[in-house]
């Protein structure tokens, strides 16, 4: 069974392969980046790599946005040899999602939905599976900055 | 004569007393049987008279000279017998004029005034007439030695002669001894009367006087009361206003006291506000660790997964340690809350602390404030408890003068009734002088 990195972004539980994700670290002070996506909601010096981070909420336009709390952390993730970083609410640990149990994948990977379908979590919880490729490709069109002198991390 | 030794006015009294009337003389005369024969008989005897009278006036000064007393007096009136003799001359030719009328009475009254005017008593001047007697009988025995009836009744006609002229004199003297009796009997009537007058006047006056002075011994008693009274009540409220000062400074005690309390409750206070602050710190760091903690777990758990088959002991490991940080941020965050509201209620009790001090602050304020005027209202009351002794010394004294003042009064009252008593005694006496003045007189002048 695959594992799976599950988060809770907005109150809503999503979830990413566990082999794309690098480690979790605490949110730290973003520097904005001008004429960038909106979703994007700056950069971060992850061990001397400037790695963008991505406000899912915007991204992927949830209802209930809210600001975020110094409990909040950054899930790192690598898509195509890039690190990136996606905000997180909560870390709800690795979850082994096996994979007959798939939900509306059909319904969740058409047309360009950035989903790959939905689980469920230890709890039962219903778990969006994150299409990363999708996610992060779209805003693939602006290149992050290279790193920044200032430690922020 | 002398005329000053005539006291006019009183011979014009005696005058009148006398009531020198035709009939009064006639009386007189018809009485001693002083006829008109004698009369012929008396002014035939007058040149022989003439002749001697200046032997017979010698030989009566002669004798007279013989008398202390009488040439005491004569220097007295500032006379002497010289010319006292040439009077006499005169006096003895004029008892032989032989008209005896108003004009001869009036010159023997005249004789009477200045006797009684210069001393001279009845004893002489009545004996004189037995000394003239003597020595004018003489003659006549010599004038007529052998008509012996004629003789007699020349000698009968000297007697009666003699006897008129002493007759009158003697009234006359009596009348002016009268009317001096009388003048000084009504100058001591008025002047009793006066005084008497006077002193009831002075009674009157001493008894108001000693009914006011009653009445200003009453009030002074009364005076002297309040003034004891007033001077009890200062000694109460010295009394009162010295407990009053000591309870105010109990009261500053005990309100300096209260405030170090106070003062002892704020710095504990800020020693605990110190304390929870560093408890706080020490929770913040405490949940920092416990955050990165929790992170660690996390990526712990990550690697393990992606181990595989050789990361599952590992990652049980990283979950009871995700379990530990969450417990300690639990814990912490239970701590943060307590510390939170240790905090609002160290920040109340603050506030209220210095609440206190202020109104200590003002409540010593106040303290001292009455402090200050219980001081001095103990200052003003004790001037007053000396004042009113003082008062109370004076009116003493007044109320001692004034006692005797009154005692005076009541003398001056007891001497003033005495002397009213025997006023109207000496009145009564002098009463009884002008009686017996007035029988005297009427007892056959």
């Amino acid at each position: 069974m695959p594992n799976y990195l599950a988060f809770t972004v907005a109150d809503m539980r999503f979830a990413i392969p566990l082999e794309r994700s690098e480690k979790v670290v605490p949110l730290v002070a973003l520097k904005a980046i001008p004429k960038a996506d909106a979703c994007v909601a700056g950069v971060m010096n992850v061990t001397g790599v400037g790695v963008p981070v991505i406000d899912l909420a915007i991204r992927l336009d949830l209802p209930e946005k809210r600001p975020y709390s110094l409990a909040t952390s950054i899930v790192i993730c690598e898509n195509g040899g890039q690190s990136y970083g996606l905000i997180a609410e909560r870390i709800d640990g690795v979850i082994g999602v096996d994979e007959d149990a798939i939900e509306l994948s059909d319904l969740l990977t058409a047309d360009a939905m950035p989903y790959l379908g939905m689980c469920r979590g230890r709890d039962g919880q219903q778990v969006l599976m994150l299409d990363l490729d999708r996610i992060l490709d779209i805003e693939c069109a602006v290149l992050p900055p290279p790193p920044l002198e200032a430690a922020s991390a | 004569m002398n005329t000053t030794l005539i006291d006019t006015a009183g011979l014009q009294a005696a005058v009148r007393e006398f009531s020198v009337d035709a009939s009064d003389f006639e009386t007189r005369k018809r009485f001693l049987d002083l006829s008109d024969a004698d009369a012929r008989l008396l002014a035939e005897m007058q040149p022989m008279i003439r002749q001697h009278a200046a032997r017979i006036v010698d030989a009566f000064y002669t004798n007279v000279e013989k008398y202390p007393a009488l040439t005491e007096m004569i220097q007295r009136v500032g006379s002497n017998v010289e010319r006292l003799k040439v009077t006499q001359r005169d006096y003895l030719i004029g008892m032989f004029s032989g008209n005896y009328d108003a004009a001869y009475m009036e010159s023997r009254l005249r004789i009477g005034v200045v006797h009684f005017n210069i001393g001279l008593g009845p004893r002489y001047y009545l004996g004189s007439y037995s000394v003239y007697f003597a020595l004018l009988s003489e003659l006549i025995n010599a004038r007529w030695p052998f008509n012996g009836s004629k003789r007699l009744r020349a000698i009968r006609a000297l007697n009666k002669i003699l006897s008129l002229d002493a007759q009158i004199s003697i009234d006359s003297y009596v009348l002016s001894l009268i009317g001096s009796i009388r003048a000084t009997v009504t100058d001591v009537h008025a002047g009793v009367s006066a005084q008497a007058s006077a002193a009831s006047e002075q009674a009157a006056a001493v008894a108001q006087t000693s009914t006011s002075l009653e009445e200003i011994r009453e009030t002074s008693n009364q005076t002297m009361t309040k003034a004891t009274d007033m001077a009890s009540a200062a000694d109460q409220a010295l009394d009162e206003g010295n407990r009053g000062l000591s309870e105010v400074e109990a009261g500053v005690a005990a309100i300096g006291s209260i405030r170090t309390q106070v003062e002892d409750i704020a710095r504990n206070i800020v020693r605990l506000s110190e304390q929870s602050r560093r408890i706080g710190e020490i929770t913040a760091t405490v949940n920092n660790l416990a955050q990165q903690s929790k992170m660690l777990a996390i990526n712990a758990s990550i690697e393990a997964a992606k181990a595989g088959e050789s990361g599952k002991g590992f990652a049980v490991v990283a979950e009871e340690v995700g379990n530990l940080a969450e417990q300690s941020e639990e814990a912490t965050a239970q701590v943060r809350q307590m510390l939170d509201e240790v905090q609002s209620a160290t920040e109340k009790a603050v506030m209220a602390t210095e609440e206190g001090t202020k109104q200590v602050d003002h409540g010593v304020a106040l303290m001292q404030g009455a402090g200050a005027t219980m001081a001095s209202l103990h200052k003003v009351i004790e001037q007053t408890a000396i004042a009113s002794q003082q008062i109370v010394g004076s009116v003493r004294q007044q109320t001692l003068g004034i006692g005797q003042v009154a005692d005076a009064m009541n003398d001056i009252n007891k001497v003033t009734s005495q002397f009213v008593t025997s006023s109207s005694q000496i009145k009564r006496s002098v009463g009884d002088l002008s009686g017996y003045v007035d029988r005297l007189k009427l007892s056959g002048l």
